[in-house]
């Protein structure tokens, strides 16, 4: 309809300018998406809660210390969401559980996305052998259904946060490839590239210059929803006991310590499970709000 | 049609092949050892070698792959180090319970998905859309366990009308499959109504309108097909991986299915079993991708021409 | 005398999206007699479309609003008719036929079906055979044939898909047909058949046609009466023969003429129009044109122009008093 080719008639030309009013522009769209700044602000007050925990809560006495005198205590003024069945505060261990969710969840996004960039830019741009060999890899990796890989192996190394950021890596390494992969593909033969390359511009530049520039959206959405997916993950294998282990304050590992407790104290498993749900809901919104900025044709 | 589905199921092989090698590899490279475990921290030497020799894990790394590998081939995946029973008769003794989990999952995240995603994009933007995508968002950012230990909390402790754990009725099973359908239930209303809303804002949709057809017809013939197609995709997809995916569940709800046994099998270094749950499991799940892929063709006559060539 | 068949008259529409209000069609004056073919001519974004999907009345819903103004069909109002009474009328009295056939027609169905459809919503008494008989004889006036009515729409070209769609529009002999640029999308050599067959079939059928186009070769071709629309506004309006060969014209027009390449008189090169249409959210006052116009004054800019009348023929402009 008239409307429609008239955003994209005015749409087309915004692409040639330069890259950084086109983040400029993104900004400014995603900016005026309530939701997404919703989340981004919720996002950003988890981040700081999750950095400074440590300037308001001592690790040794108020996370793991245990104190049976004041067990399975009701949420009060001391005790803002109870105590657990060791008499520990559960707001604090909520509060510090947020370190170690963020820190899980950014620390495998880093390591797939640059895994995942090289690969996958590797992979789109030189294509050959070289995109059969790494994308046939990956197509095993991700042909093993559900968190199966993931579990197995955790379970064959055993618990504890290295091994989970390892198997939760490679659990995520194939599908940035295969994005980053694809948005290589789409702009490997766009005009600009074929210009520099005209210029005598050299592969890896090419590449670091123009390319990875401008896949960047995508790769961003995917990010953000990645960290998302990690935090339930982390959560999850901890809560069946091959993740991070008690006491330590995981939000998994707090609702699997809950759930012994659920005919008498279900209240235990609200505050870990909010927590959650609130991380994850928030980095959902970015992702969303990311990819309508992205792609303004969605929207209407 | 047929030269793709043959390319498609020729394609597997390799695909089995680099998982059952991954998971060779995870299983011997990782400290453990099946027999040490099996006869416990009292055995002597000598006998923790025999047993070894028993259950074939004294050959180096290759030799074993190779023996497993051309076993498999001729269709013997073994036995189960702890069990002594062929690895599939255990594989098929649990796996009725993981696949009525994850298609009664699948049915209800269909049934619902399809409908409400449907129900908000004829309705985009009204009180109601809002409403259901701001629910929707919630559901998909709720950890699936989670959401399990609220229903154990609501109807199996203060109702008391569910049972909170076991396998043996059909009414175990509500929960659980409530339980694993609520996340793909989200991703189908998300998906139905962006799809759905694509689809309304094309041409042919207009040129319908201009013919003269009612809004019904409009929604449910023209659009829906078409918006139908991503969505098949995705219930396939999450079909394939549910199978996978339910170890948690099985987990909470204690259901004896492949998940539980996946674990059980990697912690006590079963490699024959483990390989055998994972590769049963992932051989099924490429499958009902071909399937949908196939179904696919038989909606989108596009595709169909694009096969056959 | 002519037999009015639609009269619009001081039609204005609005499109409202988040940012602003886009004002795509003010006070548009337009008249078509039975059997009459109206060029509709201007550049993209000057309303043409938005005219055409206003006498639908498919303009896009929550965000296009007819604003003001009558359209009557026949004498009798379509904006105070209801959806259902809509629905009687598209596909019926009214059909239309889309700029991009390769995006019209339904991937799923087959095209015969999609004839179909329209003759089962508008005659629900035929029965199948009835129906299928039908859509034979459309396929063979269209000149395509019948037997490749299993087809589905990937298996034909763009051209032949605009028969279909041609097809599907004159399916109940409409009284009116709106062609929203139905060649632009095509080859120079299938244009030339699509607009030729178009030509014959609404002679035959005795349909009238509203052509969109911003071709005026096509125009000089095939139009009785000649529209100009330019921001929403309808700048000039008149006969072929007022507009190929008249005296006196609206600036616009003359340049619109003077974007075209003459074969007759050696030029050495083209007279584009300087500058861009205005934006249709943010209107200047007094005559649109006038930033753009060569022989601007100061009137131009603050009042809108007058409606000029010679003969057949009206001029939106100062200059002609």
């Amino acid at each position: 309809m008239s409307v429609g080719t008239g955003t994209q008639a005015a749409a087309a030309p915004m692409q040639k300018y330069k890259k950084r009013s086109q983040i400029a522009q993104i900004w400014g769209r995603f900016k005026k998406n309530k939701m997404a700044m919703g989340g981004l602000i919720l996002f950003g007050i988890m981040l700081i809660v999750a950095i400074t925990a440590p300037l308001f809560i001592d690790y040794e006495v108020d996370v793991i210390q245990q104190t049976i005198s004041e067990r399975f205590q009701s949420p009060s003024a001391a005790h803002w969401f109870g105590t657990d069945q060791f008499g520990r505060d559960i707001f604090s261990r909520v509060f510090w559980g947020a370190r170690i969710s963020m820190f899980v969840g950014v620390v495998v996004v880093v390591i797939s996305l640059i895994i995942g960039s090289i690969l996958g830019a590797a992979s789109g741009f030189f294509g050959g052998w070289l995109d059969n060999v790494i994308m046939r890899f990956m197509d095993i990796l991700l042909a093993i259904p559900g968190t199966m890989l993931a579990i197995t192996i955790v379970a064959a190394l055993g618990g504890g946060i290295q091994n989970l950021l390892l198997a939760l890596s490679i659990e995520q390494i194939p599908k940035m490839t295969r994005i980053v992969r694809s948005s290589v593909l789409t702009l490997k033969t766009q005009d600009y590239i074929e210009a520099a390359r005209a210029c005598g511009t050299t592969n890896a530049r090419i590449i670091y210059r123009h390319i990875l520039p401008n896949a960047i959206g995508p790769i961003l959405v995917q990010a953000s929803l990645t960290v998302a997916r990690t935090i339930i993950s982390v959560a999850s294998m901890s809560f069946i006991g091959l993740g991070i282990n008690p006491p330590e304050p995981e939000w998994g590992a707090m609702l699997s310590e809950a759930k012994a407790q659920l005919m008498n104290y279900p209240y235990l498993v609200v505050a870990p499970g909010l927590a959650i749900i609130l991380t994850v809901t928030s980095l959902t919104l970015i992702g969303d709000g990311l990819r309508d900025a992205l792609d303004p044709k969605m929207k209407n | 049609m047929h030269k793709y589905i043959i390319k498609r199921l020729l394609m597997l092989i390799p695909v089995m092949l680099g998982i059952s090698f991954i998971l060779y590899s995870i299983m011997t490279l990782t400290p453990g050892d099946p027999a040490q475990l099996i006869l416990g921290p009292g055995a002597t030497e000598e006998a923790i070698e025999l047993k070894r020799q028993e259950l074939g894990t004294d050959k180096g790394f290759w030799e074993g792959y190779v023996d497993w590998l051309t076993n498999a081939v001729q269709g013997d995946f073994g036995t189960s180090y702890r069990s002594k029973e062929p690895v599939f008769n255990e594989v098929f003794a649990r796996f009725p319970n993981t696949l009525k989990l994850a298609s009664s999952a699948i049915i209800l995240s269909v049934i619902f998905g399809i409908g409400i995603g449907i129900f908000q994009a004829v309705r985009q933007y009204s009180m109601s859309d809002n409403i259901i995508s701001g629910i929707t968002l919630v559901l998909t950012s709720m950890p699936d366990f989670w959401i399990g230990l609220i229903l154990i909390i609501v109807f199996a402790v203060w109702l008391k009308v569910l049972p909170a754990s076991g396998a043996n009725h059909w009414y175990n099973f509500i929960m659980p499959a409530l339980t694993a359908s609520v996340g793909y239930t989200a991703g189908t209303i998300r998906l139905t109504r962006s799809s759905m809303l694509e689809v309304i804002r094309s041409d042919y949709i207009r040129t319908a309108r201009a013919k003269g057809a009612a809004e019904k017809t409009i929604i449910f013939k023209h659009a829906l097909k078409n918006a139908l197609l991503p969505v098949v995709t995705l219930i396939g997809i999450n079909l394939g991986w549910q199978l996978g995916g339910t170890i948690i569940v099985e987990q909470i709800f204690a259901i004896p299915g492949i998940g539980t046994l996946m674990i059980g099998a990697v912690r006590s270094k079963d490699t024959p079993l483990l390989m055998a749950s994972v590769l049963f499991v992932a051989f099924l799940s490429a499958l009902i991708n071909l399937i949908t892929d196939i179904l696919y063709a038989y909606i989108d006559p596009r595709i169909k021409a694009e096969y056959s060539k | 005398m002519e037999e009015k068949l639609l009269e619009i008259k001081d039609l204005c529409v609005e499109y409202h999206t988040d940012e602003d209000n886009v004002y795509a069609v003010n006070h548009v004056d337009l008249t078509i007699n039975k059997g009459e073919t109206l060029g509709l001519v201007g550049e993209t974004g000057a309303g043409k479309t938005t005219t055409a999907l206003s006498i639908m009345k498919l303009l896009p819903i929550k965000i296009g609003e007819i604003t003001s103004g009558e359209i009557k069909l026949n004498g009798s109002s379509i904006i105070s008719k209801s959806e259902e009474e809509m629905r009687k009328i598209r596909g019926k009295d009214i059909s239309m036929i889309f700029q991009d056939p390769m995006t019209s027609l339904n991937p799923v169905y087959t095209v015969g079906d999609q004839v179909a459809e329209v003759i089962k919503l508008h005659y629900p008494d035929y029965n199948s055979s009835q129906v299928e008989a039908r859509v034979d004889e459309l396929f063979l006036m269209v000149g395509l044939p019948p037997e490749r009515k299993t087809e589905f729409p990937h298996q034909f070209s763009g051209g032949m898909k605009q028969r279909i769609v041609i097809a599907m529009a004159l399916a109940c002999e409409p009284q009116l047909l709106l062609a929203d640029e139905p060649t632009t999308a095509l080859d120079v050599t299938i244009q030339a058949q699509v607009l030729q067959m178009m030509k014959d079939l609404k002679e035959k059928l005795n349909t009238a046609m509203i052509l969109i186009t911003h071709d005026l070769g096509v125009v000089a071709q095939t139009c009785d009466q000649v529209a100009i629309m330019y921001a929403g506004e309808i700048i000039e309006n008149g006969t072929v023969e007022d507009i190929f060969e008249g005296k006196d014209h609206h600036p616009y027009t003359i340049g619109l003429f003077g974007s075209i390449p003459d074969m007759e008189t050696k030029s050495k090169r083209l007279h584009p129009i300087d500058g861009l249409m205005p934006d249709p959210s943010n209107l200047p006052k007094g005559c649109k044109f006038n930033p753009r116009c060569p022989h601007c004054k100061d009137i131009c800019r603050e009042q809108e122009p007058p409606v000029y009348v010679n003969g057949t023929q009206t001029i939106r402009c100062h200059l002609f008093k």
